[in-house]
């Protein structure tokens, strides 16, 4: 699944992985913490060990959608998440894929 | 920090959530079409250099700088190190389970409630937030969910007498972020019940405990035992709600637009006071906490108090920590605010500026808190703009003038003769005098500390009233030139705009010492300055003052004669 993902992006004009993170700029991530919290918001900005820093940020206890009850986010604002503390990252993709 | 819209959100639902609070906030909860990247993006950061930062041009190294670093304990609050490991209930979901009682409450539950709230008012009081002191009373968050109706009383009380100091407070002004925290973060303050309302309450309880009391007064003198605690601890209830209806009453009055209010007020406070030495000798009959682990955050409370119950409410900054304030000081905390704002009262016998002046110069010199402050300017100034709710401003102002250098203009008896464009140049001045002047009553009202730079900032402000008065004396002097050669009068307004000039260059120079900011080897630069120029200067401007009263009365008692 993750392979024919990146394959479908490198066949949309993306070639580098650099090019790839680009793409995702100001979209909803959602990422999940080594402690189980999980953090979602707008991914702004990234480095070479994976820190990423998220705008708009809200933080939920139990992943949402999961658990009878709704659970009301902590407003966090601006957030960066340290690379090591990320567990696994899903990012809000285009339903309709610009195809060059 | 850059927000585009994505155009990636579909489907989107408008949701208006009913909050438990006033505001309804619309929440609108996009439907996401998650894709897992983890491998993909570790892949692809593999890309990035060593020290390269991925960002859009709108996003900076500022915006970085200010982002909460998460898994940091002192920075991230909803960590698990920082988090609790007990339970946290709100109120409904306590009844509900027992925990939290909200009828037949004993008397030691009673008093240690309100001892209890009293802490977290007094703590709210010094600069901390509502929702780590006073909402941390569970029984607060909804009142009419209580069913005894000593403590549902109480609540209300407590959420008026909240209310109306927030009030005070924000309404005059002279706060700043470390004297206190206005936020009331949504909570209903009572405000379905009027104050009246709630103070008849109040005394309908009192009056039930005094039943109470007369019947557990006849079994102790029948000689049973238990009944004599009891007949303490109903005793101590019924002093406290005399001693919060008081306070409630006292603010009340305090409130009212025309300083009507404030003999009762008066009145009100020195009642209080009596109660406060029987409530701090029956602290020790109320409930206490039981011994529970004592984290950065969270300590051991009474039944319906949870120091954790608003954490969710709290901004994203690093975790604050509120030490709440013992019973023993709250009541005495209030003890010195009382007496503070009985000081306060004594404005009101002021009869020119100057003497508001200095009623406000000596209690600024006592460092005040900042509830005794706000009160003060607001005795002065009430929201209505008049002067103890009475006087307009300029015609205050002409009084001080007249008090203070007696100009034949101003005078009373010279009023028909003065010409029209005289009258309103004059009236123009005065109306311009008024945001300066009263300026400087609201820069003494501000902490000690705040004030220096206030007074620099006003210096400019009383310059160019200073050059205007001087203006308005010289075309008084030429009219005056015309009408009556042998009499010259003197620089009158000049004298009077320079009397508060003076006070602030010496306010500000003084403040450095107070605020520790000369060098030793700078002292004698200041001292000098202050004797060879302020303080001879503002000599010479007093005894030119009173030069003035004296000829301006003989000029206006021989004027006056001559036309008669």
């Amino acid at each position: 699944m993750n392979k024919s993902l990146k394959e479908n992006f490198l066949s949309s004009g993306a070639c580098t992985g650099k090019e790839l993170l680009q793409s995702w700029l100001n979209k909803s991530m959602k990422i999940k913490m080594t402690d189980g919290r999980t953090l979602i918001g707008l991914f702004l900005c990234t480095d070479k060990d994976r820190n990423v820093i998220l705008g708009s940020c809200e933080e939920y206890l139990k992943p949402p959608g999961e658990g009878g009850k709704k659970e009301e986010p902590r407003i966090l604002g601006l957030a960066m998440v340290p690379g090591h503390h990320i567990v696994s990252i899903q990012v809000d993709a285009l339903r309709d894929v610009k195809l060059l | 920090m850059s927000q585009e819209s994505s155009s990636n959100v579909q489907d989107g639902v408008q949701q208006s959530k009913d909050c438990s609070r006033d505001d309804k906030t619309a929440l609108y909860i996009p439907k996401y079409n998650w894709e897992c990247i983890t491998d993909v993006f570790v892949e692809a950061c593999k890309d990035l250099e060593l020290g390269e930062l991925l960002h859009d041009s709108t996003f900076g190294l500022f915006e970085a700088m200010s982002a909460i670093e998460m898994m940091d304990e002192k920075m991230d609050a909803g960590m698990m190190c920082n988090q609790t490991k007990r339970p946290v209930l709100d109120l409904h979901t306590s009844v509900d389970t027992g925990l939290v009682k909200v009828t037949g409450l004993t008397y030691p539950e009673l008093i240690g409630i309100m001892d209890s709230s009293l802490s977290c008012m007094v703590t709210w009081l010094e600069g901390h937030s509502l929702a780590q002191t006073v909402f941390t009373n569970l029984y607060l968050h909804d009142p009419h969910k209580v069913e005894d109706k000593p403590l549902r009383t109480f609540c209300l009380c407590m959420l008026k007498i909240v209310d109306l100091l927030r009030d005070r407070i924000n309404k005059a002004g002279v706060y700043e972020e470390e004297d206190f925290q206005p936020l009331t973060y949504g909570f209903k303050m009572g405000g379905d019940v009027t104050d009246v309302k709630v103070i008849s309450t109040m005394k309908e309880v009192e009056e039930d405990l005094n039943r109470a009391l007369r019947h557990l007064k006849g079994q102790v003198q029948e000689g049973n035992a238990e009944s004599t605690i009891e007949y303490q601890q109903c005793g101590a209830v019924c002093t406290r709600v005399k001693f919060f209806k008081g306070l409630l009453s006292m603010l009340v009055a305090l409130s009212k637009d025309k300083c009507e209010g404030v003999p009762q007020a008066k009145k009100l406070i020195s009642q209080i006071l009596e109660f406060i030495e029987p409530i701090r000798s029956t602290i020790s009959l109320g409930i206490v906490p039981e011994d529970r682990e004592i984290t950065k955050n969270d300590y051991p409370t009474i039944m319906g108090f949870d120091p954790l119950i608003n954490q969710r409410l709290l901004p994203p900054t690093f975790p604050r920590y509120t030490v709440i304030h013992t019973r023993e000081d709250a009541i005495s905390y209030v003890k010195k605010l009382l007496h503070r704002i009985d000081t306060a009262t004594a404005v009101l016998n002021a009869s020119n500026i100057q003497e508001v002046f200095e009623v406000f110069r000596e209690f600024s010199d006592t460092s005040p808190c900042v509830v005794s402050r706000s009160i003060l300017q607001l005795m002065f100034l009430p929201p209505s703009r008049k002067v103890f709710g009475v006087h307009t401003l300029t015609d205050f102002l002409k009084d001080s003038v007249r008090a203070f250098v007696m100009p034949p203009v101003l005078s009373p008896k010279a009023h028909t003769s003065i010409s029209v464009e005289v009258k309103q140049y004059v009236d123009s001045l005065m109306t311009r005098a008024v945001r300066p002047i009263c300026t400087v009553l609201q820069v003494l009202g501000h902490n000690r500390a705040r004030q220096r730079d206030k007074w620099a900032h006003l210096l400019d402000d009383l310059v160019t009233l200073q050059d205007e008065a001087d203006k308005v004396d010289g075309y008084l002097h030429q009219v005056q030139m015309k009408a009556d050669p042998s009499h010259q009068l003197g620089s009158s307004f000049g004298t009077w705009v320079l009397y508060y000039t003076i006070h602030v260059m010496l306010a500000y120079t003084l403040s450095g010492f107070e605020l520790e900011l000369y060098a030793p080897y700078e002292y004698h630069y200041v001292y000098w300055y202050l004797y060879e120029l302020l303080y001879s200067w503002m000599y010479s401007t007093i005894q030119r003052a009173e030069s003035f009263v004296i000829e301006h009365e003989a000029y206006i008692g021989e004027w006056y004669n001559n036309m008669s």
